[in-house]
């Protein structure tokens, strides 16, 4: 018997069970009360997961004891994090348990953005949903959710495609379209690629903070620390070309503090270099050309355009020439400028250059158990969410009359020059799949409850490829704590409740039941599943927590599929004359996209750098700090042409001059007692402004003015920076290099 | 004998933090709230410390895992009048909650400000209580704690061990910082037998101690980076 | 009443005793003020749990820790004084010590109760008393908390002795006094009571004077030790600018010096007060403020010396102590104390005119918040700059702890002006005896000059 069996059928869907009626009420609770403690009391289970809280999907196992999740372990045998956790990984266990979690649908009752509601029936809200669907034109409905990729992107575009309404919107990463896309242009891969660091022995990344919260982070710090430790000869070397110090800088072995938006620039030059070289084969010389038929600026231009040294940047080509198993990778902030698109498809180029396109430490193309095709309307499109915005903002397209968000917070998350927040006054309706009174469920008029991951059953496929199959199946870790389900189950329930022919596109039950029948269907095609039937297969897939392809990455990218964008100059939005820094908003280990808010032990841990616990803050150099007369946690009023925000200082000896830096994921008007009016939400400062060739907002390009407004204090766990002279660390300091110059440093903060 | 000891790889730390908040998970450490944490009081049994080294541009960032060392010698240990923390046979630094009269004397005198104390009993507003780890107390009011290795986890590993009568093998223990690690940073082991991983990170010529100059012998080795 | 009579101004010495007195009672009311201020904020402190204080991490001691090594150092004032003093038969010593010996008593209890209030879990402050339990559990007699505990309740032990012994004589002669004029009152009773029996016979003077004589001389090196273990709280632990060598006669030298500047003050006070000037004249003043005047250059000597080795050593961690208060965030402390605990004592106490009442008073005042401000940078100082400094950080006392710290001024003052209306705060069977030794009265006749029993 299997714990999903009975979990299905205990206290939450009891109703629903007993009006199946094929057991009495007692057999019903003898069989719970065996299912449900497999172990005795007060001994503990180990039980197999999947991590959602970000994208990359990580296998995790929890620790259950007398029905209660205790402890967030990796599960060693995933190939996306190979036992490792992060620290928003661990957070689950809040969400789960959170204090201010909506564990009942809930109806609007009282003015929007006020919050305030009252319980409603589940089954009351899902007819009231499918009500309100039927009640506007489909062309006036707006879907939004959260994963593009997988099978729930796969069902929510086949949702829309069946009611008839504009494709969904998805929110994700915003510069991950310029990933993808300029992956596409330089690479040939349909989706972002996967960089193989850990059997690099010289990585370049330029903007991608791939140690912080990038695409994959645990999967990519141990590729990190196996770059550098796991060979008993090879220590490989990671060279970060980014505006900010990021924690992914100061893990760096070199840092290229370079002028944001001029990464591209920085690329070709060493493409320029790496060809005058003579050492780049012939044929991956042609191949470059595709893409960039045009002479590369010389080192000294791009010197002077980026603010790196001319040596270095001729060194930096040299040590990729010279490597065996160089890597570049792009992305990030390089990606949110206006020429973002040239910046990473100039850095990923320089893999054509390298020729190690399928090679060992080199790129590989992402992998996918293609389990979504069978479940893809014929037209498989999705709405930029700027085009949404703009159908919100009622300037374009469609006019919205109900908004369906799913397990996503637009509101919270998109620029503040979209004006999605003041667009939703507009919208009649608003449907949010959601747990928390984040900005998006405030707004909302009917809130549909969410299961965590470790309620429910699951299968994920990460976005973002490790380079081999990877697909999570995962049944639930424990009972559920309130009504909330998975949102693929929403989607069904609501699905079939809507006539035809609606309701016949959506055979599925749930989604274990969709899942189960796509690997039937496919099982030719899975790894590892020759002479298995499908549920024997699903069920050794649950054992081990997904399907995994245990072969090392093979897939190699097909190359350059054409042109790249013509060089452009980052263009800022906002005159530097009037506002004099670069604002580089970027997601730190603690809140994340905003996710992590909610959490206590989120919100108490220490920021990587400025160690600031419990609010937002702004990074500025010593020496603007100065010249502002601004002291370490003043309070700072900041200005952009789109909008203004008040954040305390951290001044920081690592910022570049004129840029400064904040965190994403505070500001929240509630979220729960953890992160209610905590800090500000620096996205309110980005304005519209696109990275061109795409629909991405352009989030690096914004300039801010600043006015220091009074003093201040931030909490802070580690000690502030307060200048000063070089000091000998203390003794016994374990530092990276004994040599004495390494061991002076200007001053510990 | 055995005498447990860690050994944390610098070079391939990143800084992350994740330990850091599995051993809040693991070990029921409370969190308390913005304004005493600005008070100085936030508690962290793992934190990392970090450090810059060098001026704009070429300044560089340092971070180093920093828990109670296990220290041999341990300064923390003579001092408590009544006992409440001690050292065990298997070179633990041990903490007595109940014993503890809170006179912080232990921790004035723990040279890596590795101790922290309960200035106000934890509050976990339900259901966040139903996380609690069910091996570890709950500390009140009053009491000094901090990092213990685990100690609830080398039991659990020793206890099977035992019934499977059979020695405890080398990284059948993991911490909870150790096994969270997304860079397998830390590693845990047995620092008396030679054969230990542990042990063998340890004779490394990366190995270095914290302030090794004041003769504490930590149980902690740090393997220092670069090439 | 046997023996020479009184002199008049004894009547001011035992006027507190027997009337009235508006100036008490206002004091005892704005000290009970105080008192009540003390314990209220204590409460506070044990029903909200000590986070109520300011302390923190990695300033794990405060204000309390402060208060404690400042109250046991006031407390050197008077046994030590005294003993010195009686043990070199120094003459002018005879008004001095009672008042000296109740300082003693009063601040020891105070000091005492400052650990109490420091723990985290005060409930349990017995796992500290060596009791027998059936587990076998003891206290850990290697560390110094331990030491203090023993230092102190000895000290205390012998202070209240040292205090009490000589205080029977003169209950006595008030007690006769008392059973003259109201023999039913409780006052009398009180007075018969800690007479003890008292009748003056040789056999009695015998036993007196031996005790005071071996208790005075048993309890400097007592009183010694108890600062000396004070500081080993510090110096035996291996924090930056604590681990010195120097400590323990630099703190017992500290002592002193705020033992003598409280005693400076409150004769002050007292001349003033009970218009006893006959008794606490300007010659007391004089060689006491000479005295003073040693312990503030032996206290500025072993400053010096302290500083300088750190400097000199230029060692990291001290060093980030010793700048904070060199040039740093405890700079405006640390030199506020220079000024007060060396400048100004020696250019007010080398010269006699200095060395009246009021000027010594003054210099007193002056060193007593001096020496607290020595322990804060010490307690404080240290703690804010731990080696991996990192995790440096700073202390704010809350309103708790300066509500103990003046709450424990009011309990003193409270304490005190409690004594001076159960006991002339000059010793008068001392000061008649000197009077007579100056009468060239024959030493072994001396017995016939003290009261006797007229009750028998
Ligand atoms: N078979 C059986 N099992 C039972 C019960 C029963 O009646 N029969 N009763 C149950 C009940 S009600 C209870 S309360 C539990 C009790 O079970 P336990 O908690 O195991 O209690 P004890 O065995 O009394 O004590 C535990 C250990 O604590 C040690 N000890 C004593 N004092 C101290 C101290 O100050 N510090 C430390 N660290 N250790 C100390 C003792 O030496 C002993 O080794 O057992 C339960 N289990
Ligand atoms: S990286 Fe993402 S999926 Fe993996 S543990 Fe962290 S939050 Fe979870
Ligand atoms: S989890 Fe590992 S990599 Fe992250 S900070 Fe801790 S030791 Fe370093
Ligand atoms: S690190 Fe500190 S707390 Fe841990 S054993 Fe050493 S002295 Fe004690
Ligand atoms: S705080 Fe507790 S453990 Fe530390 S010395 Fe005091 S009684 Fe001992
Ligand atoms: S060993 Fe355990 S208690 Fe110590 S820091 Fe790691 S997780 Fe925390």
């Amino acid at each position: 018997m299997r714990r999903r069996d009975f979990l299905k059928a205990s206290s939450v869907t009891a109703g629903v069970t007993l009006l199946d009626g094929c057991t009495s009420p007692e057999e019903q609770f003898i069989v719970q009360r065996v299912r449900q403690t497999p172990e005795l009391p007060g001994q503990s289970a180990w039980r197999l997961g999947v991590c959602r809280q970000c994208s990359a999907g990580c296998g995790i196992q929890v620790r259950v004891v007398d029905g209660n999740a205790k402890k967030i372990e990796g599960n060693e045998a995933h190939p996306v994090n190979r036992g490792g956790v992060c620290a928003m990984g661990h957070s689950l266990l809040q969400e789960l348990y959170n204090p201010d979690r909506l564990l009942q649908a809930q109806r609007r009752v009282g003015d929007r953005a006020t919050g305030t509601f009252e319980a409603l029936a589940w089954d009351d809200a899902i007819a009231q949903v499918v009500a309100a669907i039927g009640a506007v034109p489909a062309s006036r409905i707006a879907i939004v959710a959260s994963d593009r990729s997988g099978l729930n992107g796969a069902l929510w575009r086949r949702f829309a495609a069946a009611l008839g309404a504009p494709a969904p919107a998805f929110l994700e990463a915003p510069e991950l379209e310029v990933e993808r896309r300029a992956a596409q242009i330089a690479l040939g891969t349909t989706d972002v690629p996967y960089y193989d660091i850990s059997r690099s022995d010289a990585v370049l990344s330029i903007g991608a903070p791939i140690l912080d919260r990038w695409r994959s982070p645990v999967h990519y710090t141990r590729a990190f620390a196996d770059m550098r430790r796991a060979r008993p000869t090879i220590r490989g070397r990671l060279i970060q070309a980014e505006a900010r110090m990021s924690l992914t800088a100061a893990n760096a072995d070199e840092w290229l503090p370079i002028r944001p938006g001029t990464e591209g620039m920085l690329a070709r030059a060493i493409a320029g270099i790496l060809l005058s070289s003579g050492g780049v084969a012939p044929d991956a010389a042609r191949r470059y050309r595709v893409l960039f038929p045009a002479d590369a600026p010389t080192a000294a231009e791009a010197a002077a355009a980026c603010d790196v040294p001319e040596a270095r940047i001729v060194r930096i080509a040299e040590e990729l020439a010279s490597a065996s198993n160089p890597v570049v990778i792009g992305g990030g902030s390089a990606a949110a400028h206006t020429n973002g698109l040239y910046n990473v498809t100039a850095a990923l180029g320089l893999n054509v250059l390298l020729g190690n396109l399928g090679q060992e430490g080199g790129v590989f193309a992402p992998v996918s158990l293609g389990l979504t095709r069978a479940i893809e309307p014929t037209n498989a499109s999705s709405t930029p969410m700027a085009d949404l915005a703009a159908r919100l903002r009622g300037e374009a397209g469609e006019p919205v009359d109900l908004l369906l968000v799913a397990d996503a917070d637009p509101v919270h998350a998109l620029p503040g020059g979209w004006g999605v927040r003041d667009a939703l006054a507009g919208v009649g309706m608003v449907i949010a799949l959601g747990s928390f009174r984040d900005d998006t469920v405030l707004h909302a008029d009917i809130v549909l409850p969410l299961a965590t991951e470790l309620e429910r059953f699951d299968a994920h496929e990460p976005p973002a490829s490790v380079g081999v199959a990877a697909f999570s199946i995962v049944e639930p870790v424990v009972e559920p704590l309130g009504e909330g389900r998975h949102p693929a189950d929403v989607l069904l329930a609501v699905a079939r409740a809507l006539p035809e022919p609606v309701a016949s596109r959506f055979p599925w039950a749930d989604y274990e039941a969709l899942v189960r029948a796509r690997i039937n269907e496919d099982l030719a095609r899975m790894p590892g599943s020759a002479g298995a039937t499908a549920t024997a297969y699903v069920s050794a897939a649950v054992e081990r927590g997904g399907v995994f392809g245990d072969a090392a990455p093979a897939a190699a990218p097909s190359g350059p599929s054409g042109p790249a964008p013509q060089p452009a100059n980052a263009l800022s939005d906002g005159e530097p004359t009037e506002y004099a820094f670069s604002l580089l908003p970027f997601e730190s280990v603690k809140t994340g996209e905003g996710r992590g808010a909610n959490r206590p032990w989120l919100q108490e841990h220490p920021d990587a750098l400025s160690t600031v616990m419990w609010n937002c803050w702004l990074e500025i150099s010593p020496v603007d700090a100065r010249e502002l007369g601004i002291e370490d946690g003043d309070r700072l009023r900041i200005e952009s042409p789109t909008g203004a925000v008040e954040a305390h200082a951290v001044i920081d000896p690592a910022v570049r001059p004129g840029v400064v830096s904040m965190p994403l994921g505070h500001g929240y008007m509630d979220n729960g007692r953890y992160a209610q009016g905590r800090g500000v939400n620096v996205l309110a400062l980005i304005g519209s402004t696109p990275v061109d060739g795409t629909s991405a907002p352009a989030w690096a390009s914004t300039r801010v003015c600043i006015t220091r407004l009074a003093e201040g204090e931030l909490v802070r766990f580690g000690r502030r920076y307060e200048g000063g002279e070089p000091e000998v660390l203390p003794v016994g300091w374990a530092p990276h290099d004994t040599s004495r110059e390494a061991r002076t440093r200007e001053a510990s903060v | 004998m055995t005498r447990w000891g860690m050994a944390i790889d610098t070079d391939r730390c990143t800084g992350c933090g994740a330990c850091a908040v599995a051993c809040h998970a693991e070990n029921n450490i409370q969190t308390v709230g913005e304004e005493e944490a600005g008070k100085g009081r936030a508690m962290h049994w793992m934190r990392i410390e970090r450090y810059y080294e060098g001026v704009f541009p070429d300044i560089k960032v340092r971070f180093q895992p920093v828990l109670c060392q296990h220290c041999a010698h341990a300064p923390c240990e003579p001092v408590c009048p009544v006992y409440a923390t001690y050292r065990t046979p298997e070179g633990l630094n041990a903490m007595v909650y109940s014993r503890c009269i809170g006179t912080r004397y232990c921790a004035n005198n723990c040279p890596y400000t590795a101790r922290y104390f309960n200035w106000f009993s934890p509050e976990f507003p339900a259901p966040l209580e139903r996380q609690l780890n069910p091996d570890v107390s709950v500390r009140p009011a009053g009491v000094m704690e901090k990092c213990t290795f685990c100690v609830q986890r080398i039991q659990d590993v020793q206890d099977v061990a035992q019934t499977e009568d059979r020695p405890v093998r080398d990284g059948e223990i993991k911490t909870a910082c150790s096994q969270s690690c997304p860079a397998q940073a830390i590693t845990f082991g047995d620092l008396d037998d030679p054969a230990s991983l542990v042990a063998q990170l340890g004779r490394t010529e990366r190995a270095t101690h914290l302030l090794e100059d004041l003769s504490t012998e930590p149980s902690v080795t740090y393997l220092r980076g670069g090439r | 009443m046997a023996g020479p009579a009184a002199s008049v101004h004894e009547e001011a010495l035992l006027r507190p005793l027997s009337s009235f007195r508006p100036k008490l009672f206002v004091g005892s009311l704005l000290t009970g003020l105080l008192v009540g201020v003390l314990f209220y904020s204590w409460g506070y402190q044990i029903v909200n749990d000590i986070g109520v204080a300011g302390i923190n991490r990695p300033v794990f001691w405060g204000f309390y820790i402060v208060n404690f090594v400042f109250w046991i150092g006031i407390s050197h004032a008077g046994t030590l004084i005294s003993a010195i003093l009686r043990v070199t038969q120094a003459e002018w010593r005879r008004p001095v010590t009672r008042c000296a010996e109740a300082i003693t008593t009063f601040a020891l209890l105070i000091g005492g109760l400052f650990p109490l209030i420091h723990l985290g879990r005060p409930g349990v402050f017995w796992y500290m008393m060596p009791i027998p339990t059936e587990r076998g559990l003891w206290p850990n007699f290697r560390s110094p908390l331990m030491w203090d505990v023993l230092a102190i309740t000895t000290y205390l032990t012998g202070s209240v002795l040292y205090l009490l012994l000589p205080m029977i004589p003169d209950f006595a002669i008030i007690r006769d006094k008392a059973m003259r004029e109201h023999p039913k009152s409780l006052r009398t009773l009180f007075f018969r009571v800690a007479a003890i029996g008292w009748r003056g016979t040789p056999q009695q003077w015998f036993s007196l004077e031996a005790g005071i004589r071996t208790m005075a001389v048993v309890i400097i090196p007592v009183a010694i030790s108890v600062h000396t273990i004070v500081s080993w709280d510090f110096a035996m632990a291996i924090q930056p600018m604590w681990h010195s060598t120097i400590f323990g006669p630099y703190f017992v030298v500290g002592a002193i010096y705020s033992g003598v500047a409280v005693l400076m003050v409150a004769m002050y006070l007292l001349r003033k007060g009970l218009g006893i000037g006959e008794y606490l004249n300007d010659k007391v003043f004089n060689n006491l403020g000479l005295m003073f005047l040693a312990f503030a250059l032996l206290w500025g000597y072993f400053t010096f010396a302290e500083h300088l080795t750190v400097w000199y050593g230029n060692e990291h961690a001290e060093r980030a102590v010793f700048d904070a208060r060199i040039s740093g965030e405890f700079a405006p402390l640390f030199w506020t104390m220079i000024v007060v605990n060396v400048l100004i004592p020696l250019a007010i106490l080398p010269f006699p005119k200095g060395r009246k009442p009021l000027g010594t008073a003054i210099v007193g005042l002056g060193v007593l918040v001096g020496m607290w401000i020595e322990r804060y940078l010490i307690v404080v100082g240290t703690l804010s700059f731990p080696r991996l400094d990192f995790n440096a950080g700073s202390y704010t006392p809350s309103w708790v702890e300066i509500g103990i710290l003046v709450g424990s001024v009011g309990l003193f003052g409270f304490l005190y002006f409690g004594f001076l209306q159960l006991a002339p705060i000059v010793s008068l069977w001392e000061v008649r005896e000197g009077e007579h030794i100056k009468n060239r009265q024959a030493p072994a006749q001396q017995h016939a000059l003290h009261p006797a029993s007229e009750e028998a």
